[in-house]
């Protein structure tokens, strides 16, 4: 049986760039307490991470975009439509809970077939993308088995498989790698990064940040209900002044090169950390890298290996996290 | 081949028709019901019946005839117990089932209508409901007539095709009340508790116009449409009911398919404009 | 200067010699209820029809004759009326049993805390007794309670040796009577709750066993066969049956009262030994 790898006729096509999900001055409050604050930002096609501690709102702010919450104030718009006002854009949204919430008694090829019929489906496309979805899932094996008695990767896997399976232009993903197991994380991460390559927009709610750091370099971050930072990671660390970049040389001589170091105007700081070990604080790693092999030719002093120690996820959103509250 | 036009030329999905939504929801509700404990713990409450059914036929049939035991039987087992038995069990989780599994979320992000959704899951508890009670029906009706046709008459089979269609539209009725109050309240079986025996229970039972206002009223007041029956519940509660208003049988009737499809309409509309908040 | 930093500290307190491990479980259980409005609300309804009974007897003691002399038969606020009491109370021993006992070992068993339980120094009694307290502390609050205020409020109104003398025996004969219903309806649905998983089915399943409203049914049967040792198996019947006698009101079964005590015992017995099989604080799946 072929298996449909291409969008369907009624799925819309997403150029890069094309503000896919916009969020207009989005509020909503849960009686006197404020869950999401007046936010306002675009989603793209391609993965988008969306980030956040607990009780940041980032479920609030998922479940609104999603059409899940109605906003107290403001509006959400898909592809230039408002969710609240026609239940058809649902056609083109897939949304993968959080909750290990299934139809325990069905199989999981029963499962995809009826959740695809309520999309609009013939028995027969249905049928034909529910096969497509579980081959691409890894669970053809296990389709015709009850989902009561799959493992916690596998349930992970069919709400993932009924998220994509009628091929929507936006997927939401929320915490997709609960209980997953190495192999079954490696594969579903694989799986997003390809949904983001076909131009789809998936917006992905984690907490673990190198995960979401291995599918995407593309972020939403959030906290006390707002946006504090969103687009691509390296362009949100670069505008992080107050947190200079840490850049860590190993060097066969760590005090001569830092004695050499520390003239430059890109570089606010030095620390020997050990004789072979050098911490460099800049706030212009592009053009410290740039200079750095001249600098290690000029004064002798070999350098075997550098990394940027900060310029990860985890010390982005602790950095803002921290300027934030 | 020309690129396939952009989004905002794309016009939006029609969300799927109602009678496909219903069809499907329906079906599904069926074989889901169908697979799950909550149907034996009804049939085996319908077996209660059965076993009375058997010891009345055991050598009491001298002691109360054939109408008698039957009106008896449905006013005190079915009307007073398991409708509401079943109502409760049928009918608080229609909507409730899928919000405590958690799994209405897969239904809240499709193209589709709530109220279709609503429709779907009511119509096959209720369907579900009324088939148990009626097989249960059907069933005492072949004890009481097995092996000795001579235990009824005539005026029997009317009495009991009457009691039997009473039987599963009280059925109905309550099934969907009892949805509604899976819908609105987070405790939905305490409200419908409250409600069958407080309610229900006790002010169907005060002389005077305030009985009107209870479902049970109406519910005995067109079982006692059938005049011919002597020596009977109907007999009692005849005697019971002098003081009471004076309602026509068909008003009753009427009353009640207005309710059964009230009951259906509210549910479905309440539900519709409901927010779920899944944690 | 204060400290307003001091990290953590160890516990310097004391064990206690005795501990009445089961009170936490019914602090903790009673105060997931009752702050709630809706359950004082509920309370608030129960509470007002003493008042009415109140009412009541102050009409019957006070007003007697005038009573007397409109209705055409003799009112009293003797026993059989603190009975009728207490009868008329039954609701809210459903209700409340319902809404406060259906979950409470349910959701135990449903979010795996019995593991937390028994990981504590705590044994099955103490967990039982704890639960049964949860229950217990609302029926007392709807019943009892109420009904010893009645009886105090008759007693100061007429405060006659020979009134007294007639109903001295009601506080006493409430407390076991009360005993013994918390007991029946809280051993019952503690068993229920214990063996499935959805209130739904639990409340269903022991309005079936405790058989209120089922008094039409049983009588059904007796007719049927003859046979009046039927409505033994009707546990609000044999309370009502037990009540009746102990307050010198007509019973309602011509079953002898002492055999109903003895079906209550039989219930409360065999709900307690069901629901020890069924708590285990782990499940061996094989």
């Amino acid at each position: 049986m072929s298996v449909p790898t291409t969008m369907g006729p009624e799925t819309p096509v997403m150029r890069p760039g094309t503000a896919v999900l916009e969020c207009d001055a989005l509020t909503r409050w849960y009686g006197q307490v404020i869950g999401v604050n007046s936010v306002s930002c675009t989603v793209h096609p391609g993965v988008t991470g969306l980030l956040g501690l607990n009780g940041a709102g980032k479920s609030t702010l998922f479940k609104l975009m999603a059409g899940q919450l109605k906003p107290s104030k403001g509006r959400v718009l898909l592809l230039g439509h408002d969710l609240a006002h026609d239940i058809g854009l649902y056609r083109w949204i897939g949304f993968c809970p959080e909750q290990d919430a299934l139809y325990e008694s069905m199989t999981g090829r029963e499962m995809l077939v009826y959740l695809l019929r309520l999309h609009g489906l013939s028995p027969r496309e249905a049928g034909a993308r529910a096969e497509g979805a579980l081959v691409r899932t890894h669970l053809i094996d296990d389709a015709d088995r009850p989902v009561g008695g799959y493992s916690k990767g596998m349930r992970q896997k069919i709400k993932l498989a009924q998220a994509m399976a009628h091929d929507p232009a936006v997927i939401f993903l929320d915490e997709p790698f609960n209980g997953m197991d190495p192999v079954s994380r490696h594969e579903s991460m694989a799986l997003i990064r390809e949904l983001g390559a076909e131009g789809k927009c998936v917006l992905v709610s984690s907490h673990i940040l190198h995960e979401v750091e291995q599918m995407t370099s593309t972020i939403l971050l959030i906290q006390n209900g707002r946006i504090l930072a969103e687009g691509n990671v390296s362009d949100i660390r670069d505008l992080v002044e107050r947190h200079p970049h840490r850049i860590a040389i190993e060097t066969d001589d760590a005090r001569a090169l830092a004695a050499i170091l520390i003239g430059a105007e890109d570089v606010l700081g030095v620390r020997v950390e050990a004789p072979t070990r050098l911490i460099v604080e800049s706030n212009h790693p592009r053009l410290f890298f740039g200079r750095l092999p001249e600098v290690a030719l000029d004064g002798g002093v070999p350098i075997r290996g550098y990394v940027t120690e900060d310029d990860d996820l985890k010390s982005l959103f602790e950095y803002l996290v921290e300027d934030g509250s | 081949m020309s690129a396939p036009p952009l989004n905002a030329d794309r016009p939006i999905p029609a969300p799927v028709p109602f009678g496909t939504v219903f069809q499907l929801v329906f079906a599904q509700a069926v074989r889901d019901l169908v697979r799950r404990r909550r149907l034996l713990f009804i049939a085996f409450a319908g077996l209660a019946p059965l076993l009375l059914t058997l010891l009345w036929r055991n050598g009491a049939t001298e002691v109360l005839d054939a109408s008698a035991f039957f009106s008896n039987l449905v006013g005190t087992l079915y009307l007073s117990i398991l409708v509401y038995l079943v109502g409760l069990a049928f009918g608080v989780p229609t909507i409730h089932d899928e919000v405590e599994g958690r799994t209405i979320t897969y239904l809240l992000t499709r193209p589709i209508s709530r109220v279709a959704v609503y429709a779907g899951r009511l119509a096959a508890v209720q369907v579900l409901a009324a088939v148990l009670l009626a097989l249960s029906l059907v069933l005492c009706f072949a004890f009481m007539v097995v092996g000795d046709f001579g235990v009824v008459d005539v005026h029997f089979v009317k009495q009991y095709v009457n009691h039997v269609w009473i039987v599963l539209l009280a059925t109905m009725v309550f099934t969907g009340l009892f949805a509604i109050f899976g819908v609105v309240f987070k405790r939905p079986l305490v409200w419908g508790v409250a409600y069958a025996f407080a309610w229900e229970g006790v002010v169907s039972k005060i002389p005077g116009q305030m009985q009107t206002w209870t479902l049970e009223f109406h519910v005995r007041n067109v079982m006692m449409r059938d005049e011919d029956v002597q020596g009977s519940m109907i007999e009692f509660l005849r005697q019971m009911m002098v003081e009471n208003p004076d309602v026509s049988p068909w008003v009753s009737t009427g009353l009640l398919l207005v309710a059964l499809v009230a009951f259906s309409i509210i549910g479905g509309l309440v539900f519709g404009r409901r927010e779920y908040v899944v944690n | 200067m204060p400290i307003y930093e001091q990290g953590y500290q160890r516990w310097n307190g004391e064990l206690q010699e005795r501990p009445l491990r089961w009170w936490p479980i019914v602090r903790q259980g009673v105060m997931a209820y009752l702050p709630q409005r809706k359950y004082l609300l509920l309370l608030g309804l129960a509470w007002i029809q003493k008042i009415f009974d109140g009412v009541q007897v102050y009409g019957r003691l006070k007003g007697g004759e005038v009573l007397e002399g409109l209705l055409g038969a003799r009112v009293d606020a003797g026993m059989p009326f603190f009975w009728a009491s207490m009868d008329n109370s039954m609701i809210w021993v459903v209700i409340f049993t319902i809404m406060v006992g259906s979950d409470l070992i349910a959701a135990d068993r449903r979010g795996k805390a019995l593991q937390l339980y028994f990981s504590k120094p705590i044994t099955r009694n103490d967990y039982i007794v704890g639960k049964i307290g949860v229950i217990a502390t609302f029926l007392l609050l709807t019943t009892w309670l109420p009904i010893l205020l009645l009886w105090l409020f008759a007693v100061m109104i007429e405060p006659t040796t020979a009134y007294f003398a007639r109903v001295w025996s009601v506080p006493l004969l409430m407390t076991v009577y009360s005993v013994l219903l918390v007991a029946t309806a809280g051993m019952i649905m503690l068993a229920v709750s214990a063996t499935a998983q959805r209130s739904v089915f639990i409340s269903v399943t022991w309005i079936v066993l405790f058989g209120y409203g089922f008094v039409p049914v049983i009588e059904l049967v007796q007719a049927i066969t003859g046979f009046e040792a039927w409505s033994l198996i009707n546990m609000a019947g044999n309370l009502g049956q037990i009540g009746a006698w102990w307050f010198g009101a007509e019973t309602g079964f011509d079953v002898p009262p002492v055999l109903a005590l003895g079906a209550v015992l039989v219930g409360i017995v065999a709900a307690y030994w069901w629901l020890r099989r069924k708590i285990e604080p782990v499940e061996v799946v094989l």
